[in-house]
């Protein structure tokens, strides 16, 4: 096995320097992955599923095994790429560039107001920016995706830990997390952070603060460790000790991350109401740091945005409708992205489903696991959380479905079929992995930014001066991360249609209409290949309609291209006074 | 011993000094970041954990880096919210966080030790005072020493006597209050699940048989789950007295960890405590009992990793006459072997 995963390690290795990034098609990262990179992981999952089955105590190999997983999935757009993928993280940059400048957050702000309101991850990034001597929070956010899943996976290790004994089921289960955990919420980002101290917090609960149960099944899948443990937590001390730690972690995730705050009151509630937890006061704690934070430091985004809560819970097949992208919009290969991805869900509820019935079947179907994995589901309850809650709540589930997904895939220790259950939790292992690959890196062509581009964004948000206004085509550029709440934001894709209309019938006039306001210190247009490239794989604007606007604009004589490059182009009022040089 | 104890808080005042100088000097090195890393997602939380007395290095490692998250994020967040979070601020909070962790951990350490050696109630036993004192892979080790008292001749002691008192009153003030929060459920699971086996014998008015019990406890884990990969025993066994077998191979097989208190082994001294007579012939496995006796073991408590009997378990029926110990019909008084049943007066029939 150690030669199997040397040889892995190497075929990755040679196969990071034949990616080509910018070959990318709609299908993502995956359309430009060579032979070697596929070889690699299916060498990996090939050892992993022997060792797993025949040598499941060989803990630091099969650990070697899941890093070297989130090595591969992960580290490879932040070695290949060499600049921070996703919009939303640069977003997240310009909170913590805001804090180190300003110390504070400004909960009234008028752009990305939600971060100033739960910033607790964002305060501990900038002290640590700070800390390690560095300008911005780039080259920490660039390895934000590997650095939270290695954080994840640990605590997603120490939950199973608390919710089984059988080695096979913990480190199969973390395997098939990293492979069906493909919502993306890993990347810089307080979710991610909040995310892992969720998990933090269920397993303390779970390990250190049971309730206990009598029946003997449950008894026996209790782990080793937990024993141990438990000599010590007989203690009154150690058990107040660990109480007291996850008020703090409670603490913290009310501080950083709105949704799972109200995630983590609800599982603590769920877990008491099932007699899981002992201490039936912890979900109480949950719930009254959770309202004071929103009602005392963050008051000003709820009061804002309260009136609009109501209408957005809704029945919960209505939000699950209309949290669905439109197929009909997309790219035909976003088309195979978005069905791939659901695939991949339902492949992992039946698997879940599959396991928890062999568990019942067998007595001993664990109901936390059980419990855990279906409380997300109440979330429904809380909105529609912009579109995102169907992600949200398979992001919350999906440690216990493949907790529970695992069983599935376990082999019957008396009839000695390790093999066998190996060879089928390879092949099982391999199409969700395939899976995995389509719906995880079916977005990077548009979550990819060049060097060029962020260049440009660069030029724009160190010469725009307070009151600026910034137009851009879309979203998806490397936005805000640099004095950010200098300027004002249109973005061309989220006007009402009317308005989308007339810019694109006549973008000079229009948009010069909107820059030309005296009261502001200038204006710009930005349009970069990413935003076009996130206009024709999904459709939010006409197709083309970019690149039009981009012809017109270059062709006008009342505008300017102040910066341009290969992958992007900045434009300003041609007679603006104070445009910048 | 000392050393251990003082190990992490010179790691820490170490890497806080060396920070803050790289800090100050404005040195930009990639050796900073791992230092701001080290310091933010490890330092603070190991400047508590420790207190805790973990004897697992990875269990109290990943404790100390979930403290010091939560930890860091608590503090920076409260000094953003008061508009004042920079470098200096940051670093300084968490460092006066970390120099008082340290602090309890040198001055706690020795108060701690004579905590847990309290915590484990003494035990009444014919042949006298039985001590208990836990031992750090969870068995206790029972010396029947006539009494236990802390060491007070020793400089170190004497120097942190007030601060051992005062913390140690502090501490059982922390727990008395958990444990009088109505809702808050801290009593010992293990005491739990005894005081349920207890009032199930009491229910169907059959003796409670912890011996028995426990051993049967013992029979029904199948070996693989007894033992985890160090081969250690399950302390079922060494704990409850499960037979002579499962005391030897909780002898053999379980080393015993770092920083275990145990008579003999020349560590009281170093916990603060230490046996009036020879630790050495001090430590002995209390024997358990006799079933139905009346100086049953106060905290044997069942193991919480092996399954306990359904109430609808059979029990052993109890002797059909009174003074009958082994039930074979012939009372005690003409039995020739009053502890195995047998119709040979008393006394099994030997076959050839």
């Amino acid at each position: 096995m150690p030669v199997a995963l040397a040889a892995a390690v190497a075929l990755w290795v040679v196969s990071l320097g034949a990616i080509d990034p910018a070959a990318m098609t709609d299908l993502g990262l995956i359309s430009v992955l060579p032979a070697s990179f596929f070889a690699a992981l299916l060498v990996l999952t090939m050892s992993f599923a022997a060792l797993v089955h025949r040598r499941p105590r060989r803990s630091l190999l099969l650990a070697a095994h899941l890093l070297a997983l989130i090595a591969f999935l992960h580290a490879t757009p932040t070695i290949v790429y060499g600049t921070l993928r996703y919009s939303w993280a640069w977003k997240h940059v310009g909170i913590v560039d805001y804090i180190q400048r300003h110390g504070s957050v400004a909960t009234d702000i008028h752009a990305l107001d939600v971060y100033h309101n739960w910033p607790g991850f964002f305060a501990l990034d900038s002290l640590l920016t700070d800390l390690a001597g560095l300008d911005d929070t780039l080259a920490l956010a660039t390895w934000a995706p590997v650095f939270f899943n290695v954080l994840t996976l640990g605590a997603v290790l120490f939950v199973f830990c608390a919710l089984t004994r059988d080695r096979r089921a913990i480190w199969l289960g973390g395997w098939l997390y990293l492979i069906t955990c493909w919502v993306g919420q890993d990347y810089f980002s307080p979710q991610a952070f909040a995310f892992f101290l969720y998990l933090i917090v269920i397993g303390i609960v779970l390990k250190w603060l049971p309730r206990l149960t009598r029946s003997k099944t449950a008894e026996q899948q209790r782990p080793k460790q937990w024993a141990r443990l438990s000599e010590w937590s007989s203690q009154d001390a150690m058990r107040a000790a660990m109480v007291a730690l996850a008020v703090l972690l409670l603490a913290a995730i009310a501080a950083s991350h709105a949704l799972t705050a109200v995630m983590v009151t609800v599982a603590l509630t769920v877990l008491v109401l099932f007699d899981i937890c002992a201490v039936r006061s912890l979900p109480v704690v949950a719930l009254a740091l959770t309202v004071v934070w929103d009602f005392v430091f963050a008051i000003n985004y709820v009061e804002s945005r309260a009136a609009t809560l109501s209408e957005k819970i809704r029945l919960p097949w209505v939000t699950t409708e209309s949290s669905l992208t439109d197929i009909a919009q997309l790219s035909h290969g976003q088309v195979l992205v978005a069905s791939v991805a659901r695939a991949l869900v339902v492949a992992v509820a039946v698997l879940a489903l599959a396991g928890a019935l062999r568990q019942w079947r067998s007595r001993g179907l664990n109901r936390p696991a059980v419990v855990l994995a279906l409380a997300p589901l109440l979330l429904f309850l809380s909105g529609d959380y912009d579109g995102e809650l169907l992600f949200r709540i398979y992001l919350f589930a999906v440690p216990f479905l493949a907790f529970l997904a695992g069983h599935a895939l376990l082999a019957s220790k008396a009839r000695g079929r390790s093999w066998r259950a190996a060879i089928v939790s390879a092949a099982v292992g391999s199409v969700l992995l395939a899976a995995f690959l389509v719906a995880y890196y079916g977005k990077e062509h548009q979550y990819y930014f060049t060097p060029a581009e962020v260049s440009a964004a660069r030029y724009v948000y160190t010469h725009g001066s307070s009151g600026a206004l910034l137009i851009e085509g879309t979203h998806n550029y490397p936005a805000q991360f640099k004095n950010y709440e200098r300027l004002d934001y249109v973005t061309i894709a989220q006007e009402p249609p009317a308005s989308q209309r007339r810019v694109l019938a006549h973008p000079v006039t229009v948009l010069a209409n909107w820059m030309s306001d005296p009261a502001r210190s200038g204006a710009f247009v930005i349009i970069t290949r990413s935003q076009k490239i996130e206009v024709s794989e999904l459709g939010v604007l006409p197709p083309g309609s970019l690149d039009r606007i981009e012809r017109a604009l270059r062709a006008s004589p009342r505008f300017a291209a102040v910066f341009h490059n290969r992958d992007a182009t900045v434009f300003a009022l041609a007679r603006t006074p104070r445009r910048p040089t | 011993m000392t050393s251990r104890r003082q190990r992490w808080p010179l790691v820490i005042v170490l890497s806080g000094a060396l920070l803050t100088t790289l800090m100050a000097t404005d040195v930009q090195s990639p050796v900073r970041i791992v230092l701001a890393l080290w310091f933010l997602l490890v330092c603070t939380g190991m400047a508590f954990v420790p207190l805790l007395s973990i004897e697992r290095p990875l269990t109290e490692l990943g404790l100390g880096v979930i403290a010091s998250i939560a930890v860091d994020s608590v503090v920076t967040t409260a000094i953003l919210l008061v508009g004042d979070l920079s470098p200096a601020t940051g670093l300084l909070a968490l460092e006066a966080l970390c120099l008082l962790g340290c602090t309890a951990q040198i001055a706690a350490a020795p108060m701690l030790a004579v905590l847990k050696a309290r915590l484990t109630p003494p035990k009444r036993h014919p042949s006298g005072l039985v001590v208990a004192a836990p031992r750090s892979d969870g068995s206790v080790a029972h010396a029947t020493a006539l009494s236990v008292r802390p060491a007070s001749a020793g400089p170190r002691e004497r120097r942190f006597a007030v601060g051992r008192r005062m913390a140690f009153g502090g501490v059982l003030a922390v727990s008395a209050a958990f444990a009088m929060t109505p809702d808050l459920d801290i009593s010992s699971p293990r005491h739990d699940e005894y005081q349920g086996v207890r009032s199930r014998a009491q229910a169907t008015g059959q003796p409670l048989d912890v011996e028995r019990y426990l051993s049967q406890r013992a029979e029904d884990t199948p070996n693989a789950q007894r033992y985890d990969r160090g081969g250690r025993a399950d302390r079922t066994s060494a704990a409850s007295g499960g037979g002579a077998g499962a005391r030897a191979r909780h002898t053999a097989r379980t080393p015993r960890p770092r920083g275990a208190i145990a008579p003999g082994d020349g560590k009281w001294h170093e916990k603060g405590l230490r046996p009036t007579h020879d630790a050495a012939a001090a430590e002995q496995q209390v024997p358990l009992p006799q079933r139905g006796g009346p100086d049953r073991p106060s905290t044997p408590e069942p193991s919480l990793s092996t399954p306990g009997p359904s109430p609808a378990t059979p029990r052993p029926a109890p002797a059909d006459k009174p003074g009958d110990r082994d039930g074979d019909g012939v009372p005690n008084s003409q039995d020739n072997c009053p502890n195995k049943p047998g119709t040979n007066n008393g006394c099994p029939i030997k076959t050839p």
